[in-house]
């Protein structure tokens, strides 16, 4: 299971993830918003993207980085948004993109 | 009555710390404690700056020194670990953070005999020398209060944090039983019951504990969701007992920790065999071999078989768990088996997960900055 061993930010304030498979990576405060796993961003039932991209401030920052048990981080946003849980898996999806 | 430091300090004794049962001039938590004429400062050092009765400390103490004559009262709050600021609103703490290893009880379905497996694996350790606490979570079905027959109400204090009740083999209990009586039924939905757990996993004062062993419900549901998401377990025992269609369920239960990253300990079968009370002749009265099949087919260790034996199940009822009441009948003895194998295994995990974060709460700006 992969699992985060350090937490970092970058000078251009994305968040990165050092993981126990050695890897590490970034992601952009925006994307990681953008991509809110929760049921108000994406439907429970049909996986449909309910949040609308350009609601999403440009310049959004992130606040929080919070374990949630022992396999996913939940990430409180400046627009006041907090109620996504990243299982780490994501996480490192996302983080490879960036 | 004159104001000089042997007067304050001995009315200030009658200031109690809830947790730790002394005074707070015993604990050495006044210092620097100065009298200028009617004026007098004082350092009130706590262990933690996240004490939540800090507030109730200082008013007691200004209160009390007032009563002495002084006109002006300072109460510096600082702990051992830097100042802390007199913020009037308390972040939510949990207590959790003094506790070793949390590890979960579950089992994909009820009756297998989970409470009874919690309770002994529990009074096993306490045995060994361990600090143990108890969270029964079924709290639809609490059966912790009858396995250790309790009577007591646990305290609760002003704050709304709750102190466990200290029970046989001095293991610190918190179930549902006590707050909701034992013949009435808990009728709530997911919401409510999963907030009732967040506050048992929050807010109650377990002090410093090598083991806290969490008592699931059965199944693999909401409460369970909500147990694994809210407190960082470091491993988890499945119960199960031999027939095939406990073992499906077992499987579920196994599936469940895997998938929010939750190690499993081991699998424990309950009910194995059964020990006639009259001949000491072993019966399977249930398919031989079920637990070593899912050992072998999901890679989790059979840590224990646990026997039917009549004069050791009705311990349960009797509110003497059977590792205490009957040490040398062969359950007693699986039980022990399988507390050996939880504390071996979670030092294992401890090693071997070394290095990865386990529990985190970061503000962002306070991160480290780096490169990729």
């Amino acid at each position: 299971m992969i699992q985060p061993k350090k937490v970092f930010r970058t000078k251009d304030g994305k968040l990165g993830f050092e993981w126990n498979d050695g890897t590490r990576g970034v992601c952009s405060a925006r994307e990681l918003r953008l991509a809110c796993p929760c049921a108000l961003c994406v439907d429970e039932h049909t996986g449909e993207k309910l949040l609308d991209n350009s609601a999403v401030p440009d310049d959004i920052k992130l606040e929080r980085v919070q374990s949630i048990g022992r396999y996913a981080a939940g990430l409180s946003f400046s627009d006041g948004h907090r109620s996504g849980i990243y299982p780490y898996d994501k996480l490192k999806e996302l983080t490879k993109n960036a | 009555m004159q104001l000089n430091e042997q007067n304050i300090l001995s009315a200030l004794k009658a200031v109690q710390d809830p947790d730790l049962h002394k005074d707070i001039v015993e604990l050495n938590f006044v210092q620097n404690l100065k009298i200028e004429g009617t004026k007098v400062t004082f350092d009130l050092v706590l262990t933690t700056p996240a004490c939540p009765i800090r507030d109730r400390f200082k008013d007691q103490c200004i209160s009390i020194v007032k009563g002495l004559g002084a006109s002006e009262v300072e109460v510096t709050l600082t702990s051992n670990a830097g100042r802390v600021g007199d913020a009037p609103e308390q972040p939510q703490v949990s207590f959790l953070g003094e506790v070793s290893h949390i590890v979960g009880v579950a089992s994909g379905k009820g009756g297998v005999g989970k409470s009874t497996v919690t309770a002994n694996l529990a009074m096993a350790l306490s045995l060994s020398g361990a600090r143990v606490g108890i969270l029964d979570a079924d709290i639809y079905g609490p059966s912790m209060g009858l396995m250790f027959g309790i009577d007591k109400d646990p305290q609760v204090f002003e704050d709304n944090t709750i102190a466990p009740v200290e029970a046989k083999g001095g293991i610190s209990i918190v179930s549902m039983c006590m707050f909701a009586g034992s013949e009435k039924a808990t009728i709530w939905r997911g919401p409510m019951a999963s907030q009732m757990i967040q506050h048992f996993l929050n807010r109650v004062r377990w002090g410093k504990l090598d083991y806290l062993l969490v008592d699931f419900p059965p199944g693999t549901g909401d409460i369970q969701l909500t147990l694994t998401q809210n407190c960082p377990m470091a491993g988890a025992v499945v119960v199960t007992t031999p027939q095939e269609v406990a073992l499906a369920d077992c499987r579920k239960g196994l599936a469940m920790f895997d998938s929010v990253g939750v190690p499993v300990v081991g699998v424990v079968e309950n009910m194995s065999y059964f020990i006639c009370d009259g001949c000491g002749k072993h019966h399977n009265i249930f398919r031989q071999g079920g637990g070593e099949r899912i050992a072998k087919n999901w890679g989790v260790p059979l840590i224990a078989k646990i026997p039917l034996e009549p004069a050791v199940a009705d311990c349960g009822d009797e509110g003497v768990p059977a590792v205490l009441r009957y040490p040398n009948s062969e359950s007693a003895k699986a039980f022990l088996q399988a507390a050996d194998a939880v504390v071996r295994t979670l030092s294992v995990f401890k090693s071997v997960g070394d290095g990865v974060l386990k529990n985190f709460n970061y503000a962002f700006d306070e991160l480290p900055e780096e490169d990729v």
